[in-house]
């Protein structure tokens, strides 16, 4: 049986490739089968919604053509309201993640903090694994290499305005980034987010939003939902 | 058909054409992959001259670099290799000529259209299976129309097998099961740490199941012939396969370790790793063993000097495999230019120098004429070999110095400012590299003008095995 | 034939690179192994830690009880015959392809 092809073909090639399969795959999924998998509506949190509106409030134009189109405007009843933008942010999430996949930022940053080498100093909480269990891990993105730091605790630290200059043209802020330019994100300058822009802007500003331990948020109040609307208006 | 197995005619067995098709191809975007390497590479020193032009985004180019290498160059290398190697090893043709043209036809499709949806930005969240999800139906079928083709000879093959197909019939199943696997399963059915530990199978598996397999089995079958003697211990190469077998798969995890996917997975995905470089050890007894007593055969001749500079390489890599999965060492050099310099020396020096070679082989007898220059080959030799040397030497002393920046708490760009030189190696390294291959491919245009299969000369003359 | 019996001196080096490779190997694997044998002895996290092992080494057992059986069976009697024969079958193969062109050349 061992010198025959269907030796090779059932031990080697189905047999063991299932067996890794099984103690590599089905077993850590068995493991974590009481965390459901979130859906992307369940991860709009008090503070990426917070995020959210604040785009709303310092992009009113750019945000408006991205979002708040004619067809679909922000209702102007407080309840709706709330509801319309935890709706649209949930959908920027997911429209983030995937420019934040296509543009290849999981090549250069990875997302998982370390119990080593001080990174818990450096980042913030080592990561586990409940963060991981939502659609927005979909494939999970641990990333391999960190040419620029870990951005799983990046939400929060940084503004987004911060973040448009930085996409724009990164050598503004931090001069001996290796990272690449993203205009293709603006209109011609930061301070035009296209869709695209604001929707990463929010998915960064997503990451690590779900911590107990949200470090820079400490004196941030929940925004009343009639501000923004009342700025828009 | 008796008279087919009776008294195989070579050129009833191989279609030559097809081979030679392959290569080029392979070759074409082995430049491809070079140069999103060298874009890359630019845009860490900042030297990009192109940095604001969304469609050569060096983000995106990155990931054309590892995929053009991994199903353009390599893949269609081993097919071109199979379709040579395994109708001559089990003496029966591929299952049928006009699907091996429309697997060639249809693979070319998969990979220049990865190649396109990659630069539009519609990559998928999977290292190495970048490729877009519209694609990976596709691709599913042709791997498994590449699996029927060449599977077939094989078994038809009465009687034990040379080891050589033993490679070649497993690889052919596990190359379908882990493209099914991490292309379908992390992006559809699990997500999370789950998700993590399948994306870590699959980066491991399709070195191990799909390059390395083909890798071996392909140099069971050129070495013994260019060394014109078998191989030290056939039974010794079965010990290898099954090693291969049972231990690489398992190791999947070890590309996550830290991780929250479970530790005592993690514990294990080390075990098997340290285990298969006792495996790798017996293979590179045996390929030594087999040297016994030929002289300077492994230096003399062009092809076999790739081969075994693969070989040396293939050990070193393993050997630095084996202490770079352990936790102490993971807690340094993870996330650092020393994996980069270890997947460079996997990839080009291990299986690009092997296919490289095969291609210095093959070529003069698919063209049936000699080399246009074979001082140029000699050439590419050296600058491969050499600038890889330089290359993956200097990627993996600048990962330690990142990786004690980063423990040492240094402001991030202090990490940066400590990679600068060593980036800047690489990129002369990496042009080195393709100065060699672009040398390669104009020597392979050269040799095909004066090939007389294009001039269309009467007399072919046979080019005998011993001539490099 | 006979040959007479030789005691061939082993060169000095080769004791070298012996203790240079065998000495720290012996030593890691030690140290590792008290390492795992403190783990172990831990609470019932560390337990998990010599499951993979334990896994290993029944998958190993129960794989070479097949290839036991599969010798008892009567595989693996000509090792070797497949290599030769695939070298016999190349030599066939050049040989023909030589006879067809020899005369045109």
């Amino acid at each position: 049986m061992f010198e025959s092809k269907s030796g090779i073909f059932l031990i080697a090639g189905i047999g063991f490739f299932g067996l890794a399969f099984l103690s590599n795959a089905v077993v850590p999924a068995m493991m974590y089968r009481h965390l459901p998998e979130k859906p992307v509506a369940d991860l709009v949190n008090p503070n990426v919604r917070y995020q959210f509106e604040d785009l709303a409030q310092r992009y009113p134009d750019e945000f408006k053509a991205a979002f708040a189109t004619e067809q679909d405007p922000v209702p102007t009843d407080p309840q709706e309201a709330a509801k319309w933008y935890s709706t649209k942010c949930a959908e920027a999430l997911s429209m983030g993640r995937k420019i934040y996949t296509g543009e290849g930022c999981w090549h250069c940053h990875s997302q998982f903090v370390r119990p080593v080498s001080n990174e818990d100093r450096r980042y913030g909480p080592v990561s586990k694994s409940w963060e991981y269990q939502n659609e927005l891990q979909r494939p999970v993105m641990f990333g391999t290499r960190r040419v620029g730091p870990d951005l799983s605790r990046e939400g929060g630290r940084r503004s987004s305005d911060w973040h448009a200059v930085h996409f724009f043209r990164p050598k503004t802020l931090s001069p001996t980034s290796p990272m690449p330019e993203y205009p293709w994100l603006f209109d011609g300058s930061p301070d035009k987010p296209n869709k695209r822009g604001l929707a990463l802007m929010i998915y960064v500003q997503w990451l690590g939003s779900w911590l107990e331990s949200y470090p820079y948020y400490e004196d941030y109040e929940p925004t009343k939902i009639e501000k923004p609307i009342a700025e828009a208006e | 058909m008796p008279t087919a197995t009776d008294s195989p005619r070579h050129e009833h067995l191989v279609i030559e054409r097809l081979v030679f098709w392959y290569f080029a191809a392979a070759l074409g975007y082995m430049l491809i992959s070079m140069v999103a390497g060298i874009i890359m590479g630019l845009q860490l020193l900042s030297w990009n001259p192109l940095p604001a032009l969304e469609h050569l985004s060096p983000g995106r180019w990155r990931m054309v670099h590892t995929n053009a290498i991994a199903y353009g160059f390599l893949a269609n290398g081993f097919l071109g290799m199979l379709h040579w190697v395994v109708p001559r090893l089990s003496l029966r043709p591929v299952l049928d000529k006009r699907l091996s043209y429309f697997i060639f036809a249809a693979w070319q499709i998969v990979v220049l259209s990865t190649a396109v949806g990659l630069i539009l930005g519609e990559a998928q969240g999977l290292e190495w299976g970048e490729t877009p999800v519209w694609i990976d139906p596709l691709a599913q079928v042709g791997l498994l129309l590449v699996a029927f083709d060449f599977g077939y000879p094989i078994i038809k093959v009465k009687g034990p097998m040379y080891v050589t197909l033993w490679y070649f019939l497993a690889a052919l199943v596990w190359t379908f099961l882990t493209y099914a696997m991490g292309n379908f399963i992390p992006q559809y059915c699990v997500s999370g740490s789950a998700a993590g530990a399948v994306g870590g199978l699959f980066i491991h598996d399709l070195v191990g199941l799909f390059v390395t397999p083909l890798g071996w089995g392909m140099m069971y079958y050129f070495v013994p012939i260019l060394l014109k003697r078998p191989m030290w211990s056939h039974g010794l190469s079965l010990v290898g396969f099954w090693g291969l077998a049972f231990f690489y798969p398992l190791q999947g995890i070890h590309h996550f370790l830290y991780t929250p996917i479970p530790m005592f997975l993690q514990y294990g995905a080390v075990l098997s790793t340290i285990a298969l470089e006792f495996v790798v050890l017996t293979v590179i007894i045996n390929f030594v063993g087999t040297l016994r007593g030929t002289g300077m055969a492994c230096l003399s001749n062009l092809p076999l000097r790739y081969f075994y500079t693969g070989i040396t390489f293939y050990f070193l890599t393993c050997l630095q495999c084996a202490l770079q999965t352990t936790m102490t060492f993971q807690a340094l050099i993870h996330f650092t230019d020393w994996v980069v310099g270890h997947a460079h020396m996997v990839m080009f020096g291990v299986f690009s120098m092997w296919q490289l070679g095969m291609m210095v082989y093959l070529v003069p007898r698919l063209l049936k004429t000699e080399w246009y220059s074979e001082k140029w080959c000699y050439w590419h030799y050296w600058a491969s070999a050499g600038g890889l040397c330089v290359m993956a030497g200097d990627l993996i002393l600048g990962g330690l110095f990142q990786g004690w920046s980063w423990a040492a708490l240094q402001p991030w760009e202090k990490s940066i400012e400590v990679s600068i030189p060593f980036w800047a190696v690489r990129i002369a390294a990496g042009a080195v590299m393709f100065w060699a291959q672009l040398l390669f491919a104009y020597n392979l245009f050269k040799t095909w003008q004066k090939s007389p299969l294009r001039t269309g000369e009467e007399t072919l003359p046979h080019v005998a095995p011993a001539t490099m | 034939m006979t040959t007479p019996t030789v005691i061939q001196r082993v060169p000095l080096w080769t004791w070298i690179v012996g203790a240079a490779v065998l000495i720290p190997s012996i030593l890691g694997f030690a140290n590792k192994f008290l390492d795992l044998m403190i783990v172990a002895a831990g609470d019932e996290e560390g337990a998990f830690a010599l499951t993979p092992i334990i896994n290993y080494l029944l998958a190993t057992a129960g794989f070479f009880c097949m290839l036991m059986w599969a010798v008892t069976q009567g595989a693996f009697h000509d090792i070797n015959q497949p290599s030769r024969q695939m070298f016999q079958n190349e030599l066939d193969l050049e040989r023909r392809t030589a006879e067809s062109l020899g005369p045109r050349a």
